[in-house]
């Protein structure tokens, strides 16, 4: 009699405690790492009994997001680039590798269109989607390549020449698989498990590895767990995860 | 004591079960607030918040198209001046609309559109959507934190527009060769235009989606809570039933052992281990005939008296073993319902008294056969019983104890009850006498009858007045049946002088002699005394009237019947002694009083015939009362054969039935001469 008495007592003690709010961490994260975050995320969750919510979206939005928020506790941009032109707001803290990121041509499997290289951008008869570099990493990254590729008016004509601007990777792969486009520049990891398309590498002095680095915001109401996620992204168990969604490669 | 012990379980067993209820019911409405308020409720607020979030966001992905529709409308539509304005401020205010309905996301509040409706009387209505935050301190709006830094981007982009719209218009004015450059340049915001509202639709579209998914999760965890409760409260009130009825069941069975053991009490008798008096009187509801024997232990009193309680107790218990193995024996059940008062029950469908008479006289036996030896005061005590016997069906027991204190009353061993016997009906009948005299007093009911007397030639000489109460027309009730309870009513008084006085009214006329019945109270009765000696004097009857008394047990002071037989004899009134020779005659009385006659008991006479010693009797007192110059007088001579024996004796009147009956004074025949 005791004991049940005890255990309802008991129950309804646990429902207290779990109606009791848990700490709720920010993570603006790169839609291209949005995958292998949400695994590590869950793994952080369990272990310190906390809500990680990922802010997903192009990177140069998300680090405008939490410039003008001043709120969250984690940033993961696309590119370190970020990072680096960023940090003189003050609000990056210490940061952490976690993969590295290198773009290439992506086009519809089997390459219909007998697409080689870059030039094929500018080419009328070819529908290119390409990223908007003021969002998206990809987007910057783009820009970068074409610039270096064959200077500032190929960009303009690349960009010219597009059927839709996307605004980060994942919509990029988007217009490739409902066949609006024929080709586009995006994030290799994007593309493993993805069997609708094929990938053309870009010449690594163009399109060199970009540095996955999350970053601490300085502003963070969490830093331990924030830390704890840093860790475990760059621990064995974390690099698995990074390795399975193809940061690694 | 294990009684008590058991009362205080049961108790103990009870408060348990009703503490347990209430624990139960306490907890279940506990459980019934607890999840109502603080889950649900808290759920059901939740749910609200997020449906109006989601529909304020959808406002907000409205607002966005329309801004992306102005912002193409501004490069293409117009160059006019004006009309770019008026998009521009079109943009600016939907910004403005999406700025507010963010910072009630952000901070909570009422959200207010209009909605145009466009019918007669109602150009548009106002929708409210309020949206709570609970606690905005650490509340973090996603919708914000995305849309917020779009915003500023999106007044930049206009402003830029605007200014190369106009920068266009002017080199359209002027033909301007850089007008082809600007016009590119046009072009490409519009293209970088279009994938900055996407963004904007998408963080919108994705947070609609991500509070879609929490309200789906949200109803999933209030039909989980509510699953949770329904099953705990189920729990819960199972729980409770299972006890409830596992400690009823408990309360139940001590109940019914405690029950059992009382009816055990009830029905024992926790000396001799016999059935008691509510047992027997059980088994008599329930039987058929019912026979009761009671037996009764004489004297026991005393024998508790002398020789203690304890042994007194000891004596019981071996007197009832004795009963057992007769009743046993016999095939009586054998029942203890008092001290000293044993009963022996059959339950029989054919009544044979004979048996159950002759059972009785064999226990006498027993009983005798086998005193009770005490060894510790080394004694044999011998019992004596009286029984009293009873087969009737209602009131079995009584009447067995009436029959039993019939048989004490009249020095027997046993008696069996019949309504003879039962004081209760006797009771009955003197009541039921006492109104039947009233009555017959108030309706002049009492009626002298009238025997002759004749002489030994067969002469009527006198009339003897006698007693009769007029039953109807026909009967005549003699005083033997009620004279007793008139007497014991105080009611004689009144009938005596009622007969008196109408004897002497018959005989007042007449010249003939009669005599009169009276009473030891008639003779107590001084006051009676004045008023009989003024009639004799007023009607002269002085030598016509005779006074018959009884010499009887009845008479508690003689001095008065001499006294009164001298005072009348003064007058001249003569007396004859009533019933002489039954057995209460004191010779040395009758002598003192000298009566002139003496009126031999009928008892002596009506079996002289047969009876030796009535013979010898009355011829003695014939002898006696010659010698004394008395004259006799024979009753109840009822045949020839009779008169001439009394005849023979020398006896000198006679009256019975040979003569006459006694009659009404109407229809008595006149006297011989």
């Amino acid at each position: 009699m005791k004991k049940t008495l005890f255990l309802l007592i008991l129950t309804i003690f646990n429902f207290t405690l779990q109606a009791k709010e848990k700490p709720t961490l920010l993570f603006y994260c790169g839609i291209t790492m949005v995958k292998p975050m949400q695994e590590i995320a869950k793994v952080i969750e369990k272990r310190h009994n906390c809500t990680i919510k990922i802010i997903q979206g192009a990177s140069q939005d998300l680090y405008d997001s939490l410039k003008f928020s001043k709120k969250g506790d984690l940033y993961l941009p696309g590119s370190d680039s970020y990072r680096k032109k960023n940090l003189k707001d003050g609000l990056l803290g210490e940061s952490v590798l976690i993969g590295y990121n290198q773009a290439a041509i992506f086009v519809q499997k089997g390459n219909p269109k007998k697409i080689k290289d870059l030039d094929s951008l500018a080419n009328e008869n070819i529908a290119v989607i390409l990223c908007d570099p003021k969002a998206g990493s990809i987007g910057r990254m783009t820009k970068k390549i074409l610039i270096s590729y064959k200077g500032k008016e190929f960009f303009e004509t690349a960009y010219e020449n597009c059927v839709e601007i996307g605004t980060d990777s994942r919509n990029l792969n988007d217009a490739l698989f409902k066949k609006r486009a024929d080709v586009t520049i995006n994030w290799k990891p994007t593309a493993s498990r993805q069997k609708f398309l094929d990938i053309i590498k870009i010449d690594e002095k163009l399109a060199p590895k970009k540095r996955l680095v999350i970053n601490l915001l300085t502003f963070s109401k969490y830093p331990d767990i924030a830390k704890a996620l840093m860790h475990f992204s760059s621990s064995k168990e974390g690099q698995e995860i990074m390795r399975k969604y193809g940061f690694l490669d | 004591m294990p009684t008590r012990a058991n009362e205080k379980i049961t108790l103990k067993y009870l408060i348990l079960l009703i503490f347990i209820f209430l624990a139960g019911f306490t907890i279940l409405v506990a459980l019934h607030f607890y999840f109502q308020l603080n889950i649900l409720d808290k759920l059901d607020r939740k749910t609200d918040s997020i449906k109006a979030k989601i529909t304020i966001a959808e406002y907000i992905a409205n607002d966005i198209t329309q801004i992306r529709s102005n912002f193409f409308e501004l490069s293409s539509t117009t160059s006019n001046k004006m009309g770019i304005r008026l998009i521009k401020n079109k943009i600016e205010q939907k910004i403005k609309d999406i700025e507010n309905a963010l910072k009630i996301l952000e901070h909570g509040g009422v959200l207010e559109k209009e909605i145009a409706l466009n019918i007669p009387g109602h150009s548009c209505t106002n929708r409210k959507i309020s949206f709570n935050v609970e606690k905005p301190q650490e509340y973090i709006s996603l919708e914000a934190i995305d849309i917020y830094p779009k915003l500023i981007s999106l007044r930049q982009l206009v402003d830029k527009l605007e200014n190369m719209l106009k920068t266009r218009n002017q080199y359209q004015k002027e033909k301007n060769p850089k007008l082809l450059k600007i016009a590119r340049k046009i072009r490409r915001i519009n293209k970088s235009a279009s994938p900055f509202f996407n963004r904007m639709r998408e963080n919108i579209s994705r947070l609609i989606f991500e509070e879609t998914k929490e309200l789906d999760q949200l109803n999933k965890d209030i039909k989980k809570q509510k699953k949770f409760y329904n099953n705990l409260e189920l729990a819960v009130v199972s729980s409770i039933i299972f006890i409830v009825l596992l400690l009823g069941q408990i309360v139940a069975r001590q109940i019914l052992k405690f029950n059992k053991k009382l009816q055990t009490q009830l029905y024992k008798d926790p000396l001799t281990n016999l059935e008691n008096r509510f047992a027997l009187l059980e088994h008599i509801r329930r039987s058929r005939v019912p026979v009761v024997i009671l037996i009764d232990i004489d004297s026991f009193k005393t024998i508790n008296e002398l020789y203690g309680t304890e042994i007194g107790n000891e004596i019981l218990i071996r007197f009832s073993k004795i009963l057992n193995n007769f009743s046993q024996k016999k095939g009586f059940d054998l029942f203890r319902i008092g001290a000293d008062e044993f009963v022996m029950f059959d339950d029989t469908a054919h009544l044979d008294i004979k048996r159950y008479k002759q059972d009785a006289l064999e226990l006498f036996e027993i009983v005798k056969e086998n005193p009770i030896y005490i060894k510790n005061i080394n004694e044999t005590i011998e019992i004596d019983i009286t029984v009293g016997i009873s087969f009737e069906k209602n009131g079995t027991l009584d009447k067995a104890d009436i029959a039993l204190n019939s048989a004490k009353t009249d020095k027997k061993n046993f008696a069996i009850y019949s309504v003879s016997i039962d004081p209760t009906k006797k009771l009955k009948n003197i009541i039921i006498w006492k109104k039947e005299i009233k009555d017959a007093i108030e309706e002049d009911r009492f009626i002298p009858f009238l025997q002759p007397i004749v002489d030994k030639n067969q002469k009527i000489v006198k009339y003897e007045s006698l007693m009769r109460m007029k039953k109807t027309k026909t009967i005549f009730i003699p005083p033997y049946e009620f004279l007793d309870i008139a007497i014991q009513s105080k009611q004689y008084h009144q009938i005596s002088k009622i007969i008196i006085n109408k004897s002497i009214d018959v005989f007042k006329n007449k010249n003939y002699e009669f005599s009169i019945n009276l009473n030891y109270l008639d003779i107590a009765n001084k006051n009676f005394h004045k008023e009989l000696k003024n009639m004799i004097k007023k009607y002269d009857i002085k030598n016509r009237i005779i006074f018959e008394i009884t010499e009887s047990e009845d008479i508690k002071n003689f001095q008065i019947v001499k006294d009164f037989v001298k005072k009348f004899k003064k007058e001249g009134v003569r007396f004859a002694i009533d019933d002489f020779g039954s057995g209460y005659s004191n010779f040395y009385n009758i002598l003192e009083i000298a009566p002139d006659f003496l009126k031999i008991d009928g008892s002596l006479i009506e079996n002289i015939d047969s009876d030796k010693n009535s013979y010898e009797l009355v011829k003695a007192i014939s002898h006696f009362a010659k010698e004394l110059n008395i004259k006799t007088i024979a009753e109840f001579v009822h045949s020839k054969k009779i008169f001439d024996i009394v005849f023979a004796l020398d006896i000198d009147y006679f009256q019975g039935y040979y003569f006459g009956k006694p009659l009404h004074p109407n229809n008595i025949k006149p006297l011989d001469k």
